[in-house]
């Protein structure tokens, strides 16, 4: 066996191994699964955000009582008050549709109030909408250059940037290490691509100095 | 030497005392990250040693929602003390001047036009007029360039652009823009673009189709440089999202003429490779069997004149699939094929990209990318590409990772490279007090991830639709909102007949559901 297929074999064992922790190897302290990860899919980071004081004039405005979005005539009988503490909770959480009724991206949301997904959230991965789940790498420019105010809307410019021109680090971040050598493939069955990025510079700089 | 690295830093701290002084809250957002590899240099065989400090740093809820943003990288070689890659982007934003003004000052991504976009230093000014579609922008500025050209630079960076945009209709999820956009280079007018962007989701028709497309026109040459169209929908049954699109694209018409000075070239690397237009064309599949488990497929085709008369086809295609082991999102395994076929060769390769986020701490992942090429200059071979890191998560949001690169290309058969980065990301907000308010990389600490990993990547929900998110169908509160919109509908229709305003005559805390009924009444 070459050394080359050794230090193959030996990631995949670390990917086995890794990938095997999560059921069968006992837990301590460095391979305690995360608390936080069904969080990642948790849109409740945005209910802290809410602010009585900041709505009092507008829900007097539109009619809309304490009642109208708690609930507070629930019955909650569980003979445990630990968990009747929280069931209260869950109970007079109004849910996000209340918030989306005035604020974006709902019809009846009303003008004077900010419609822009970080107003509240500031975990975006469970509002990624679903025109992002395909190809979005190579739609989004069709999109952002019809509304970009629609992208302000999640995304703070420093989404942009780091793709945009943040370009060759010391990370890769479009093109593979190997790119090198299927490079000239690439750039004649679509020429179009390129151009998105480089400069004709970054082409003849390394041609050139190749040829020395 | 390079005291201005400082200036990012300044701003930003002196922030901080200005937020005792008002009433609403400043948000702060620092996510700097500092970066290095040990490798030996492509072109010589002396050791590089680059290290990359990155910041981005942000405040934001300042006076008329203002948000000023500052990102530099500052690179040394300590082996070779190269500095080539450094720059510094500072850009202020008021998105509620006054007068209804959206401002944005600095340097900035301006001019998604359809021929590409720009980092430029630049003013942008937008006016929205209040209850219509209507938005106007105007911006102007210089493009900056700054990807390091290992030699000298060719092209003239003497450039402006200026330009404009009016949003002619907004839908649901969607908008119409018509805008104008000029560059000149050296002086001279390189292009004047009349374009027409749009896209609009139809959600009454089945699967929801979503339309986009845009449409350039050199006004000056007149010559349509670019078109495309495309459209993205979905299919309940089986879970298949599908997008398909087409374009043309003609940077420029000389005629016969071959333009030959590169600075007169709209877009010199597409004129290095043809001397008219490319029609391109280009499907992709996602294909959901289960929570935890997509497959994807994508394929394009162009068709472009090489030279006269002597047209080529190119294909590119990928396929594979995404595995989301426990549906979290937090362990992920991507596999996939791809090829490309064109006048220049033939490659067939296979990446792989595993990466576990699963342990509190521990951060682990590893990527390999294989790929055979044959190309037409009978040069063939196998180049790869892997990396192995391990980060471990010192504090909430601290993370360190050190790594392992292990390449192969035609030129360097042997590429090995030790890196390591350390990246703090986190935000404070000052209400009621300076304190740490959320931790920007904790639900994912790759900050390169969705570029890297590929457009179908990540998004471990089922692929679903909500018409409108904003109104309960059901339960216990849809009822008073049902009444609350009817009323706020009703209104509207009320001022569009030039009615007088019905809240008007509302007494103080009355229902909502009362009000409906007494507008519903009025109609």
């Amino acid at each position: 066996m070459t050394q080359r297929a050794r230090l193959l074999a030996g990631v995949c064992l670390t990917i086995a191994a890794f990938s095997a922790c999560r059921d069968i190897l006992p837990q301590n302290r460095f391979l305690r699964p995360r608390t936080t990860a069904q969080r990642s899919l948790s849109t409740a980071d945005a209910r802290h955000k809410f602010s009585h004081a900041g709505h009092d004039k507008i829900l007097a405005q539109e009619g809309v009582t304490c009642a109208d979005c708690h609930r507070f005539d629930a019955l909650i009988d569980t003979g445990s008050q630990p968990l009747a503490s929280v069931l209260s909770g869950t109970a007079q959480y109004p849910g996000g549709a209340a918030c989306h009724f005035c604020h974006g991206p709902s019809e009846t949301r009303l003008a004077s109030a900010p419609s822009a997904c970080l107003t509240c959230h500031a975990n975006l991965v469970p509002l990624l909408p679903a025109n992002h789940e395909i190809a979005w790498l190579r739609v989004h420019a069709s999109v952002a250059s019809a509304d970009p105010a629609e992208c302000q809307n999640c995304h703070r410019d420093s989404f942009c940037v780091n793709c945009h021109q943040n370009r060759d680090s010391i990370l890769t971040f479009m093109h593979e290490r190997n790119y090198l050598s299927i490079h000239s493939v690439d750039a004649r069955a679509n020429p179009i691509q390129c151009g998105s990025c480089h400069r004709e510079d970054f082409c003849i700089g390394c041609h050139a100095q190749a040829t020395r | 030497m390079r005291r201005w690295f400082l200036l990012p830093f300044i701003t930003w701290i002196a922030t901080v005392p200005v937020t005792g002084r008002v009433a609403r809250a400043i948000d702060l957002r620092l996510e700097p990250s500092v970066l290095g590899q040990v490798r030996e240099g492509y072109w010589s065989d002396e050791t590089e040693a680059p290290i990359e400090l990155y910041g981005d740093l942000g405040v934001s809820g300042l006076p008329h929602g203002t948000t000023l943003d500052a990102y530099f990288r500052l690179e040394e070689d300590f082996a070779r003390w190269d500095d080539e890659t450094d720059f510094f982007i500072g850009a202020m934003r008021v998105p509620n001047a006054p007068g209804g003004l959206d401002v944005q000052l600095g340097r900035q991504i301006v001019a998604e036009s359809p021929v590409g976009l720009w980092d430029a230093d630049s003013g942008q000014i937008r006016l929205g007029v209040a209850d219509t579609p209507l938005s106007f922008t105007v911006f102007g500025g210089q493009p900056q360039y700054w990807e390091p050209t290992f030699g000298p630079v060719l092209l003239s960076q003497d450039e402006q652009i200026f330009g404009g945009s009016v949003r002619l209709m907004r839908f649901r999820g969607g908008a119409l823009a018509l805008g104008y956009l000029q560059q000149n280079r050296e002086g001279r007018e390189l292009m004047q673009q009349v374009t027409l962007s749009g896209t609009r989701t139809f959600a009454s028709l089945p699967g929801w189709p979503s339309l986009y497309g845009n449409f350039a026109f050199d006004s000056d040459r007149a010559n349509i440089d670019r078109v495309r169209v495309g459209v993205q929908s979905f299919v309940w049954r089986p879970n298949l999202l599908l997008n398909f699109e087409s374009g043309y694209y003609k940077p420029q018409d000389g005629g016969d003429v071959v333009v030959r000075d590169f600075e007169r070239r709209e877009d010199p690397i597409f004129q290095l490779f043809s001397v008219s237009e490319l029609l391109q064309f280009r499907g992709g599949l996602r294909y959901q069997m289960s929570r935890t488990l997509s497959a994807f497929t994508d394929l394009s085709y162009q068709r472009y004149e090489r030279t006269q008369d002597s047209f080529v086809d190119g294909y590119v295609w990928s396929t594979g699939a995404l595995y989301l082991p426990g549906g979290d999102g937090l362990e992920m395994v991507r596999v996939e094929y791809y090829g490309i076929d064109g006048v220049g060769g033939s490659v067939n390769g296979g990446r792989v990209y595993y990466e576990n986020r699963v342990y509190e701490q521990i951060l682990f992942r590893a990527k390999c990318d294989v790929a055979y090429y044959d190309k037409a200059t009978n040069q063939d071979g196998t180049a790869i590409g892997s990396l192995v890191g391990v980060g471990y998560e010192l504090a909430q949001g601290l993370v360190a990772e050190v790594n392992f690169e292990a390449n192969r290309n035609q030129l360097f058969p042997e590429d090995y490279r030790f890196g390591f980065f350390i990246t703090y990301s986190a935000g404070y907000t000052t209400q009621p007090e300076l304190r740490r308010d959320y931790v920007g990389n904790e639900w994912r600490p790759w900050p390169w991830a969705p570029a890297q990993t590929g457009p179908a990547s990540w998004g471990p929900r089922p692929a679903r639709w909500t018409r409108d998110p904003g109104l309960p169908s059901s339960g216990w509160a849809a009822p008073t909102f049902a009444a609350v919109a009817a009323a706020r509908e009703a209104e509207k229709e009320r001022q569009a007949a030039g009615e007088p305003d019905a809240a008007d005559g509302d007494a103080p805390g009355q229902a909502p559901a009362t009000r409906a009924a007494s507008a519903t009444e009025a109609e």
